[in-house]
């Protein structure tokens, strides 16, 4: 699946991030990470957002990550709403 | 007697990390995660899917899990229930703005079919509906009898006012018919009564007075919106010394008719009637399960009625 879409969620408080999904007229996945979490867990963050976007089946995005030391569960919830959103869910 | 302590519980916006990370520290009988009036339209999605994630993940520690999804008249309430009835951690499901017995006949089914695709036995999740309109009110115990799952009634007191054209003082006089109507309903039905929140945080002292005069009302708990609120709030429903102390002569004198075969039981000069001996009953397995008193501080007949958990 691509991304057509810009959208974003979360947020900047601590224990969140914020992600912006958008699409990649490169094609494939691409993942940048900042934030306060990312010189410490970038490639967990990294993993878990590569394992949702699998999972949905989305093959070409461009995902931003700004992190505040969020926990897996909210990486995961993040972009879940993320690829969710930008397919017009509500 | 089976019974469930439900003097407090909290309420927790459903799209605040931070928030739903700690708030099994917190100490209430129940977390209420909130999808509705804490989350804005745009952020439902966004929150739906987090709670969804918490409950798979987080350990709410011994409180009950409850999450206030949006109105199946919304076009988020359905949504919500297929993404956090799947992670089997939802103990209630609170119903905000239940009118009416269709209300919950409708989302007694969503469950019922929620459960048989999940694996959950069915029936196992239980309703709080939220009573916050005139029509709630009048309607309660319709609304009350309407599943077995419903377990209790609660309270809105901010948005009953508006509807009704009120305005909210602090001694509450506009919410009193209401509350009373809601007690007698969720009673009648054989259900627990519980509590509109007390907005203004700062106020433990009138806080706590108003929980005090709850539970003289017959409301079994109240909801917070602050931590700070917990001890308070279960400090207002438990027991007091006088009403234990006085229970457990209850319960002896009924135990000692019971013994010498006497069809009348009496303490000191007052008759025990059955009404009496329930309140006894009630406030002494509070007094228990909040750990005011010890199992084997109980009559037999009490301790025998208790459920451990994993029975």
């Amino acid at each position: 699946m691509k991304i057509e879409k810009e959208v974003t969620v979360g947020t900047e408080e601590r224990e969140d991030l914020l992600l912006t999904l958008k699409p990649n007229p490169e094609g494939g996945i691409k993942i940048e990470i900042t934030g306060k979490g990312a010189w410490q867990f970038g490639d967990e963050i990294r993993s878990a957002v590569e394992s949702v976007l699998k999972e949905m089946g989305v093959e070409d995005a461009i995902v931003e990550i700004k992190d505040n030391w969020a926990f897996d569960y909210t990486i995961r919830a993040r972009t879940r709403a993320a690829v969710l959103a930008a397919m017009g869910e509500v | 007697m089976a019974y469930k302590l439900r003097r407090s519980r909290i309420y927790v916006p459903g799209n605040r990390p931070r928030m739903l990370s700690t708030c099994g520290l917190f100490g209430g009988d129940a977390i209420t995660i909130d999808l509705e009036d804490s989350v804005a339209p745009d952020q439902k999605l966004a929150a739906r899917w987090l709670v969804a994630e918490a409950l798979k993940e987080l350990d709410f520690g011994k409180s009950e899990i409850t999450v206030r999804i949006n109105s199946l008249s919304t076009p988020w309430g359905m949504k919500d229930l297929e993404a956090i009835i799947p992670t089997k951690r939802v103990e209630v499901i609170y119903l905000p703005k239940a009118e009416s017995a269709e209300d919950i006949k409708q989302l007694d089914s969503v469950l019922e079919k929620l459960e048989k695709e999940n694996d959950i036995p069915v029936g196992q999740t239980k309703i709080i509906p939220i009573l916050e309109s005139a029509k709630g009110i009048w309607f309660a115990y319709d609304i009350a009898t309407a599943s077995d799952r419903v377990v209790a009634l609660s309270f809105g007191g901010e948005d009953y006012t508006r509807d009704i054209g009120g305005e909210r003082t602090p001694e509450g006089t506009e919410l009193l018919w209401a509350r009373s109507q809601l007690v007698a309903a969720a009673k009648a039905a054989g259900k627990q009564a519980l509590d509109t929140v007390h907005s203004d945080v700062s106020d433990l002292e009138g806080l706590y007075k108003n929980a005090v005069m709850m539970k003289k009302m017959g409301f079994d708990g109240k909801a917070a919106i602050h931590p700070n609120q917990i001890p308070v709030i279960h400090e207002a429903f438990n027991p007091t010394q006088e009403e234990i102390d006085y229970a457990l002569r209850v319960m002896e004198a009924i135990e000692k008719a019971k013994a010498s075969g006497s069809g009348v039981i009496a303490l000191g000069r007052k008759m025990i009637d059955k009404p009496v001996a329930e309140k006894a009953e009630r406030v002494l397995m509070i007094a228990y399960l909040a750990g005011m008193i010890k199992e084997d501080e109980l009559p037999e007949s009490i301790r025998k009625s208790i459920v451990k958990e994993g029975e």
